[in-house]
């Protein structure tokens, strides 16, 4: 059903591509590198912002800190990293949207564990990490930080497997 | 004499294994990558201590002691995948340009850390609550941020062969 959605990216980003300057094939091998260690940079940024906060919630980490303190200065560092993944992952995504990623399972995994990570980082966890701090030290607090810690494994997991299926 | 080394890893049990399996490869370098997200994350969170921007109000020796467990475990975690990522393929690796370049970004990483524990670390008993630490811990936390992210990247350009090999 998007496959045409796919295509037309895809055929857009290769007008785009050769358009300016008629820039050669290799460049784009350059730029497909420069953009994927972008994700790889702004994947760090997100990694310390997440598992920060989910040590704490597991009672590790910095555990002679509030839960609320850590979240609450992690967040910033959340959003910006997030934002700087999907604006270099959009690129990475169009250049091979309908010849690899449309077939691809691990594509298709990738992008529902990462909309399930955004949800739960930004609704459950949220709630849990800057409510009380009894709420934020229990057994249920933390399930949240495990939920978390396994959802991004998962991503990050499925992008690499992206390079195979 | 160290392309004479990966010639030779290349025929150890080790080196055919890696090179030889479908799985070992994928699998290993999934988790290498991963793994940055876990390292490099929480070395992250170091640095920033020391350039004064996170974390502002923890103390500088709290975070270290709180966090280098992690980072540990993790730095092994990645030494270890990164070493059986190599020897999949020493020869190439060793005549790429990048790969030279992120062994330089990382002795230099070590040289970084070495410096300031001989260094600013000695008098951390009088910056430990700074909000914002001496100019020696700032510069020592901006060339972490710096060298690692060239690690990332010199990284990620050795899985493509744009130059010719150095070696071959």
């Amino acid at each position: 059903m998007l496959l045409p959605l796919f295509a037309w990216l895809e055929g857009m980003y290769n007008a785009m591509l050769q358009s300016p300057l008629g820039v050669a094939t290799n460049l784009s091998v350059w730029l497909f590198a420069s953009v994927q260690a972008v994700h790889l940079l702004t994947l760090v940024v997100v990694g310390c912002a997440v598992l920060v906060v989910d040590l704490r919630l597991l009672g590790l980490g910095l555990r002679d800190q509030p839960v609320s303190e850590i979240a609450r200065e992690a967040q910033p560092w959340l959003v910006w990293g997030l934002v700087g993944q999907v604006a270099s992952g959009i690129p990475l995504f169009v250049s091979l949207a309908a010849s690899k990623y449309y077939d691809s399972p691990a594509f298709w995994l990738k992008m529902y564990l990462v909309v399930a990570a955004i949800l739960f980082a930004f609704t459950v966890r949220r709630l849990v990490a800057t409510g009380n701090e009894r709420r934020a030290s229990g057994a249920a607090a933390r399930a949240v930080g495990l939920v978390s810690i396994l959802l991004w494994s998962g991503v990050g997991i499925m992008a690499k497997a992206i390079g195979y299926y | 004499m160290v392309l004479e080394f990966c010639r030779w890893l290349e025929t150890t049990t080790l080196g055919t294994v890696v090179a030889g399996s479908i799985w070992t490869f994928p699998i290993v370098e999934s988790l290498h990558t991963v793994g940055i997200a876990v390292f490099l994350g929480l070395l992250l969170v170091w640095d920033l201590r020391l350039l004064g921007v996170m974390f502002t109000r923890v103390r500088v020796s709290e975070i270290w002691r709180r966090l280098v467990p992690f980072i540990a475990v993790a730095g092994l975690f990645m030494l270890v995948t990164g070493v059986i990522v190599f020897l999949a393929r020493p020869v190439y690796y060793w005549g790429q340009v990048f790969f030279r370049l992120k062994l330089l970004a990382m002795a230099v990483a070590m040289a970084n850390a070495a410096l300031f524990h001989v260094g600013v670390e000695r008098r951390l008993i009088d910056w430990d609550a700074a909000v914002v630490p001496p100019r020696a811990a700032r510069i020592a936390g901006g060339v972490g941020v710096v060298v690692w992210a060239l690690v990332v990247i010199t990284g990620r350009f050795s899985g493509y062969n744009w130059f010719p090999s150095l070696v071959e």
